[in-house]
C-alpha cells in the first residue's frame, strides 16, 4: 500500500517542494530578527533615559534586565541617540574582562572595546552616524580596537552601549560600581 | 492529487518552518560547538555572524559579547539527554577551564534567574569552594546540599549557563559533565 502511494507521488511534486521549502526556510530565518524586534531589548529601552549612562543594580531575579544575563556581570548601559549630533561616551576600563560593547536596538553586537594592558584605562569613544565621514581606522563588528579610538561611524542612529564589569565577588562590589560611576554619555555640543 | 497536496505541504512548509526553528533554536555542527549536553554558539555577538546564530541571539533577547572574548556554552539536557528539571538533582563534575575568568549560571526555561532565599545563582571562578583534588564540583537541587550548592526549586525546566573569558587554547579542556543523581 505504502508502495503503491509513493509510486502516485509526482517527482515534480517532490522537487517543487523542495525548492519552496528552501525558499520558505531562507524567509523564516530572515524575518526572525526584524520581528524579534519587540523583545526584551525594547523593554530595556523604555526605562533607559536617551544619551546618559545608567548603572543598573547588581543583577538578581528580581533586577535582572534581560534574559540569560546572570550575576557575574554589573552593567553600565547607555541608550544612545545620534541623530541630535555625535554621542561621546567615556569609560575606565580598570582590569582584564572589562569591555565596552556597542550595540544596535535589534542586539546585534557591532564594536567591542576591552580592557586591554599597556592602554590607558581611561577611554572616549564618539559615535557618529552613518552620514557623517568617520576619520578614525576602527575595527568594527564584534573584533577588538586594535589601537587608541576616538570615533566610530554606528550602523543605525540609535542602540546601547553596555560597560560590562565582571564580579569577581562581594569584596570588590563597591570598587566595581566606582569604576562604573566615571562612565559617561553625552551628545556632543562643541 | 491529495498524495501530492500532502507531500508538497510536508516538504515546502513543515520542512521548511520547521528546519529554519531548529537551526535558530538549537543550531547544527556549522553554528555550534557540542561537547557532551553543551552546546556553544561559535559567532555569537560578531560581526560575520550567519543568519542563524543572528536570530538566535536576537530572538532571546540578549546580550552575546563576542566570540572573541567570551565563549558560553549552554546545556538544556544532563549527560544522558534528559531535559534539566528541577525535580531532579544533578551533580556538575569536571575540571575547571585555565582561563581569567569563567562563571556558572542557572536560568529558567525562558532565561530567568530563578528566585530562592539564598540569593543564589551562580559560581564562578572567585566564588567557587575547591574541594580537595581541586575538581569542579557543583550541586544543583531544589534544596541546599553542602558545598558548592545552585538552588532550581520551582524553575521546572531549567538551562546552565558557562561563561569562559580569555580561556589559554593551548590547555585542552572539556565542560564538567551533568550527571543526574535523582529524581522525586
Amino acid at each position: 500500500m505504502m508502495l503503491g502511494w509513493i509510486r502516485r507521488l509526482s517527482w515534480y511534486t517532490v522537487l517543487l517542494a523542495l525548492v519552496v521549502g528552501g525558499l520558505i526556510h531562507i524567509g523564516a530565518t530572515m524575518i526572525v530578527p526584524p520581528l524579534a524586534k519587540a523583545n526584551a531589548f525594547q523593554e530595556l529601552a523604555q526605562v533607559l533615559p536617551v544619551n546618559r549612562m545608567r548603572i543598573l543594580p547588581p543583577i538578581n531575579a528580581a533586577t535582572q534586565p534581560l534574559p540569560y544575563v546572570g550575576p557575574d556581570v554589573r552593567l553600565a548601559v547607555c541608550r544612545f541617540d545620534v541623530v541630535d549630533g555625535p554621542v561621546t561616551i567615556r569609560v575606565t576600563l580598570p582590569d582584564s574582562g572589562w569591555m565596552l560593547a556597542l550595540y544596535t536596538e535589534g542586539g546585534d553586537n557591532f564594536f567591542v572595546l576591552p580592557a586591554q594592558e599597556g592602554r590607558s584605562a581611561d577611554l572616549s569613544l564618539t559615535l557618529t552616524p552613518r552620514d557623517e565621514r568617520s576619520f578614525s581606522l576602527l575595527s568594527l563588528g564584534g573584533r577588538p580596537a586594535q589601537t587608541s579610538v576616538s570615533q566610530i561611524e554606528v550602523p543605525e542612529n540609535t542602540g546601547f552601549a553596555v560597560v560590562r564589569a565582571p564580579m569577581r565577588g562581594r569584596a570588590f562590589a563597591g570598587e566595581i560600581e566606582a569604576m562604573l560611576k566615571r562612565a559617561s554619555c553625552a551628545v556632543d555640543r562643541g | 492529487m491529495i498524495a501530492n497536496t500532502i507531500v508538497f505541504l510536508l516538504i515546502a512548509v513543515a520542512g521548511g518552518l520547521g528546519s529554519s526553528w531548529y537551526m535558530i533554536e538549537r543550531g547544527s555542527g556549522l553554528t555550534t560547538e557540542r561537547s557532551g549536553p553543551w552546546t556553544a554558539w561559535t559567532a555569537a555577538g560578531r560581526e560575520d555572524a550567519d543568519p542563524y546564530t543572528r536570530a538566535h541571539f536576537i530572538r532571546r533577547g540578549t546580550l552575546p559579547v563576542s566570540t572573541a572574548f567570551v565563549l558560553t556554552y549552554e546545556a538544556i539536557s544532563d549527560g544522558e539527554g534528559q531535559r534539566l528539571h528541577s525535580s531532579c538533582e544533578y551533580a556538575l563534575e569536571g575540571d575547571e577551564p585555565t582561563a581569567r575568568f569563567w562563571s556558572i549560571s542557572v536560568f529558567d526555561e525562558d532565561g530567568r534567574l530563578i528566585p530562592n532565599a539564598a540569593d543564589r545563582y551562580a559560581y564562578n571562578s572567585a566564588t567557587l569552594l575547591r574541594s580537595a583534588g581541586g575538581n569542579l564540583q557543583i550541586a544543583l537541587a531544589r534544596s541546599a546540599r553542602p558545598g558548592n550548592w545552585l538552588p532550581t526549586a520551582g524553575a521546572g525546566r531549567f538551562s546552565l549557563l558557562l561563561t569562559v573569558e580569555g580561556r589559554d587554547p593551548s590547555r585542552s579542556w572539556e565542560p564538567p559533565s551533568i550527571r543526574r543523581v535523582k529524581c522525586r
